[in-house]
């Protein structure tokens, strides 16, 4: 997208000066790194340390490949493919958009920016939604690692399926009748006659990787101070009672910020837990967890996070426990 | 400048081979990748900026920004820099028994059929394989065997230590512990690696899904340039 020239300006002059003394840092950092970073100060900072930066790390690759795929709609798709592709019903588009979320192998890192992209270039929000919660909820990777995750069950697999699809499409019906577009704050519309559509690419690129990165970070923060300050031991024991159990891995995958290809593997090691719980866990966290919310909230705006997360992980919840109920 | 925080990042544990601490070994192309991405958003930056100022426009941006906050750099992308400040300040390690002390469940059992363990006396065998044997059918595939396995010492409130490896599916904050009861080890700091020879107790059994060696031998080891078994 295009920016102001002003603001381009004040930009590129901060560029400019602040990055020559970035790369010499990172020079030093490569070349004596090991003298800079001798100390640690105890083990739970180390164990902070390393939970917060597997999540950023490994998050990076999934969200430069959003940004990418982002930019490319916006810059490269013309604008009324979309609308074509969908059924003009908007509650038609919604089971269209989860289906087509299916073939979307990405962690849910690339979504967030992905869905954004779509909206920009005039898909319905709440196709765009559905979009962005059933792509890394129930993709091929995803129920792969969930059938070889629960070898002695193959059902998990299939409920997985179902009722991820099942929450993802139910918030984007909910959104058909009670969301309004108001709430999204959407980056300033992108008009395609203005520059080369190379130019709509790299700064989109760029501004959506500044945007979403940033939030990211603050989820991976939050998840990881919690991580050391609050261990998951303790909800082994809330592990007896079924409805308390099914709350309680909810409340985790929100707060361990799992990647959903991944999360099988986890939900799976929670062997006192009923399956129910062990499925409510792996069907809330590709949907409703900290550094998704972080990330919503910065690409969304406030506005928007502070309604769809709770009502996702509702959604999810009580999908999980109906599908857990008849299928588990 | 926050790109090059992250790229720099990437360079750092891409060089030095820390990546390995924080996602799996098969993540590399993936983060090299990402890199090469952020390499040549960098440069895009970095060039746009000169473009500006050759065109002597660059120090005018006092007075007519009010909308800049929207475009440019957002505030919150400042915290881009943080993983690298991190990194710089506390040494990248991996997961070791603090998390590993404070980990819940127990890896779900698998009712699967082992294969024989291959020959060998004493035979290598990963922890996680270890506590998959003992915890199938009697442990039959220990039976008799004389084992060697490889761990980091997880210290134990109740008794003797456990020997212990982190198995990681994604990145370090899915790790999954699985641990060895020792008996008549040798007395250990928490986070050494060693590597202990012995055999499975089949009378201790697998409370909590935790089988226990007999310690018949130890030697400290370097930890593994993975320090995350399959």
């Amino acid at each position: 997208m295009r920016r102001r020239p002003d603001a381009d300006k004040r930009q590129r002059v901060r560029s400019v000066f602040s990055l020559p003394l970035v790369l010499l840092l990172v020079a030093v950092i490569v070349v004596v790194g090991s003298r800079i970073s001798g100390w640690s100060a105890s083990t739970g900072i180390s164990a902070f340390a390393t939970v917060f930066l597997s999540i950023i790390v490994q998050a990076t690759p999934f969200l430069v490949l959003g940004v990418l795929l982002s930019a490319a709609i916006v810059a490269f798709v013309p604008a009324d493919l979309a609308q074509r592709a969908l059924p003009r019903n908007r509650a038609l588009a919604v089971p269209v958009a989860g289906a087509a979320g299916m073939l979307l192998p990405g962690c849910e890192c690339a979504s967030v920016p992905v869905a954004n992209g779509l909206m920009r270039k005039g898909v319905p929000p709440a196709a765009a939604l559905t979009f962005l919660l059933a792509a890394p909820a129930v993709n091929p990777i995803v129920l792969a690692s969930t059938w070889v995750a629960f070898p002695n069950d193959h059902r998990m697999a299939l409920a997985r399926l179902v009722a991820s699809l099942g929450a993802a499409m139910v918030v984007g019906w909910l959104w058909v009748l009670f969301g309004r577009t108001a709430w999204i704050r959407l980056p300033a519309k992108t008009e395609p006659t203005e520059g080369p559509r190379w130019l709509t690419f790299r700064h989109g690129v760029v501004h959506d990787f500044l945007h979403a990165g940033g939030y990211l970070i603050v989820g991976g923060l939050i998840s990881a101070v919690i991580n050391v300050v609050l261990p998951a031991s303790w909800v082994d024991s809330l592990a007896e009672q079924v409805i308390i159990g099914v709350l309680a891995l909810a409340l985790l995958a929100v707060v361990m910020c799992i990647c959903s290809e991944a999360d099988a593997f986890v939900a799976a090691s929670f062997t006192q837990f009923s399956p129910t719980a062990q499925l409510a866990f792996m069907v809330v966290g590709p949907m409703v967890d900290l550094k998704l919310v972080a990330m919503q909230a910065g690409i969304f705006g406030r506005d928007f996070a502070v309604r769809f997360a709770p009502t996702t992980l509702v959604c999810a919840i009580i999908a999980s426990v109906i599908v857990g109920s008849v299928l588990l | 400048m926050l790109l090059a925080a992250m790229l720099g990042l990437l360079l750092r544990l891409l060089v030095r081979g820390e990546y390995v601490f924080y996602v799996k070994p098969s993540f590399l192309p993936a983060l090299i990748a990402a890199a090469v991405v952020l390499v040549l958003m960098t440069l895009f930056v970095a060039k746009d900026a000169w473009v500006a100022i050759d065109e002597g426009e660059g120090h005018d941006h006092g007075d007519h920004d009010g909308h800049g906050h929207n475009h440019g750099e957002p505030r919150a992308a400042l915290l881009l820099a943080l993983p690298l400040i991190i990194v710089l300040t506390v040494a990248p390690a991996p997961l070791g028994a603090f998390s590993a002390a404070r980990s819940t469940g127990s890896p779900a059992p698998t009712a699967r059929a082992f294969a024989p363990l291959p020959a060998g006396d004493p035979v290598e065998v990963g922890v996680p394989d270890f506590v998959a044997r003992a915890g199938s059918e009697q442990g039959k595939t220990l039976v008799g065997r004389k084992v060697r396995l490889v761990g980091f010492v997880t210290p134990n409130p109740a008794g003797a230590w456990w020997l212990t490896r982190f198995v990681v599916s994604c990145c370090a904050a899915d790790a999954i512990s699985y641990r060895v009861l020792t008996r008549d080890g040798p007395k250990l700091e928490a986070d050494t690696w060693v590597a202990l020879t012995g055999q499975w107790v089949a009378a201790a059994g697998t409370p909590d899904g935790i089988p226990t060696l007999q310690v018949e031998r130890h030697t400290l080891t370097q930890p593994p340039s993975n320090p995350y078994a399959q």
